[in-house]
């Protein structure tokens, strides 16, 4: 795993670059889909009336968020997904922020 | 009738109609994809998908079979 600067990534795994979809894409296409899907239980969930359907949903939409998990593991794996690290400062101001608001709380 | 009868709603019909879509269309783009992926990385995750949502497909088809025995208690 690179460790270069604020970005963390995994070496590229190299695939033909033209107009034809790659291994890249096709795994692309798959997340999007099983993002979209996992949205849509949540509604079906919402508006389910039978029992037995609204259980069913919940247990394939974890197991959808699951597949999307998966998806993005390989897709980082494969270096197709690089992330950025939040700069530390701005990491401290928003705890102090928050840590200041949980006073409200009490 | 003081409890949920089991039974499958216009609205639940609509939703199971569209969950099964969803899961048909996505089996069939894992199985055409396949035909194209070379990284074996990729190609085990997207199988494993593919055979989640032809599960899923049946899970939904046998509610639907089912047909919440039309409220009968």
């Amino acid at each position: 795993m690179d460790n270069n600067s604020n970005m963390v990534f995994n070496p590229e795994t190299e695939v033909p670059k033209n107009q034809d979809m790659n291994d890249c894409d096709y795994l692309n296409d798959f997340l999007s889909t099983e993002k979209m899907l996992s949205g849509n239980y949540v509604t079906a969930m919402n508006e389910a009336s039978n029992n037995e359907l609204f259980e069913e949903i919940g247990n394939i939409c974890i197991e959808t968020e699951n597949a999307a998990r998966d998806l993005f593991n390989v897709q980082f794996a494969k270096g197709w997904y690089k992330l950025e690290k939040a700069d530390i400062n701005k990491i401290n101001t928003v705890s102090q922020e928050y840590n200041q608001k949980l006073n409200e709380l009490s | 009738m003081n409890t949920l009868p089991n039974m499958i709603s216009t609205k639940d019909l609509d939703y199971l109609k569209d969950m099964l879509n969803w899961n048909f269309i996505a089996a069939k783009k894992a199985a055409h994809y396949l035909q194209h992926i070379e990284d074996e990385d990729v190609k085990n995750v997207i199988t494993q998908v593919g055979d989640m949502h032809k599960q899923h497909f049946n899970i939904l088809l046998n509610i639907l079979n089912q047909g919440g025995q039309n409220g009968q208690q």
